[in-house]
């Protein structure tokens, strides 16, 4: 694992929310992957065991959050906004993620995620999402 | 899309107002015999079955046609960091997306799947870890099979936490709360 992973994984494994995610994340070529562990409280519909919308919500949240510590240095922020578009329903499985920082300023980031389960292809949600950057 | 069941847990005893089981007769004074027996037996459904709404502890407080407000208890397992005092504001999204879209089954005449299109959370403050809030829905209207719905996650005194806007499709594929309830389908 590369000293950035690590560094990002030591961050998330200090935080009880993601643990409560199942958070991981992993490279590849394209950049950095943000894996959702399945669990059953991830569930928001137990007749169609779909994943609950505001955990999904969350995860793209928690992605984008841990590129922008990677990306910045700083291990914490204050999120200002959350618009999600769910685009099909999510399975009770693992789910994956990137995100991409729009743009860094010094008082706010604005960063998107996208995150899918079978193919990356066919995203489950997109997410927008604002940051109240910390005080240098 | 997000396709949701929605839930109501018992209410627990120790959130001031509408506690024990005086939030059944709210909601009797409120809804029409069909939505009760659904609520009804969407609360017994997921009060076993549910382990995410178990987490919160979900209480009904106030129900009205396209209204509803909803105590939560904010759970150790959603805290921000260890040692912090605060939740993660991904949990203000969970509770909005579950309440506001509750609400929209409240504003229908018949009830049917619904799920949620896009959301849009403002976070103004964290809440902390065991804190008890308020979270209130308005289902402004259902047009073209989509449900327009505002809401809000506050202190009980009142300090604005979050607040949430977000649509959701009315008459998805797929089993509807009819079936939880075990009445008209």
């Amino acid at each position: 694992m590369s000293a950035d992973l690590e560094r990002l994984n030591a961050i998330i494994a200090r935080s009880p929310a993601a643990r409560f995610l199942n958070l991981g994340v992993d490279g590849d070529a394209a950049g950095r992957v943000y894996r959702l562990g399945f669990r059953e409280a991830h569930i928001g519909n137990p007749l169609i065991r779909a994943l609950h919308g505001g955990v999904v919500a969350t995860f793209l949240e928690a992605a984008a959050e841990i590129e922008l510590a990677a990306e910045t240095g700083f291990a914490r922020f204050q999120t200002i906004s959350v618009q999600i578009d769910y685009l099909r329903g999510a399975d009770a499985e693992d789910m994956f993620a990137r995100a991409r920082l729009i743009k860094v300023g010094r008082r706010v980031a604005v960063a998107d995620a996208i995150g899918w389960q079978a193919s990356e292809e066919k995203p489950v949600a997109r997410a927008a999402l604002s940051f109240r950057m910390p005080d240098a | 899309m997000s396709p949701r069941s929605g839930a109501f847990s018992p209410p627990s005893e120790n959130v001031a107002g509408a506690g024990g089981t005086g939030y059944l007769a709210l909601m009797s004074a409120a809804l029409t015999p069909e939505q009760q027996a659904l609520l009804d037996g969407a609360r017994k459904f997921f009060a076993d079955a549910h382990p995410l709404f178990g987490l919160l502890a979900f209480e009904p407080r106030k129900v009205s046609r396209g209204e509803l407000e909803i105590a939560a208890t904010l759970s150790e397992d959603f805290r921000q960091l260890d040692g912090a005092a605060e939740v993660h504001g991904g949990l203000l999204t969970i509770i909005l997306d579950s309440v506001m879209g509750f609400s929209v089954f409240t504003a229908l005449d018949e009830l049917k799947p619904v799920a949620t299109i896009n959301l849009r959370s403002d976070y103004v403050t964290l809440p902390q870890v065991d804190e008890n809030v308020l979270c209130t829905a308005v289902c402004e209207t259902v047009r073209d099979e989509v449900a327009y719905v505002n809401g809000e996650v506050r202190s009980m005194s009142g300090d604005l936490y979050a607040r949430g806007a977000g649509t959701f499709m009315v008459g998805t594929r797929g089993p509807s709360l009819a079936s939880v309830a075990g009445g008209a389908r």
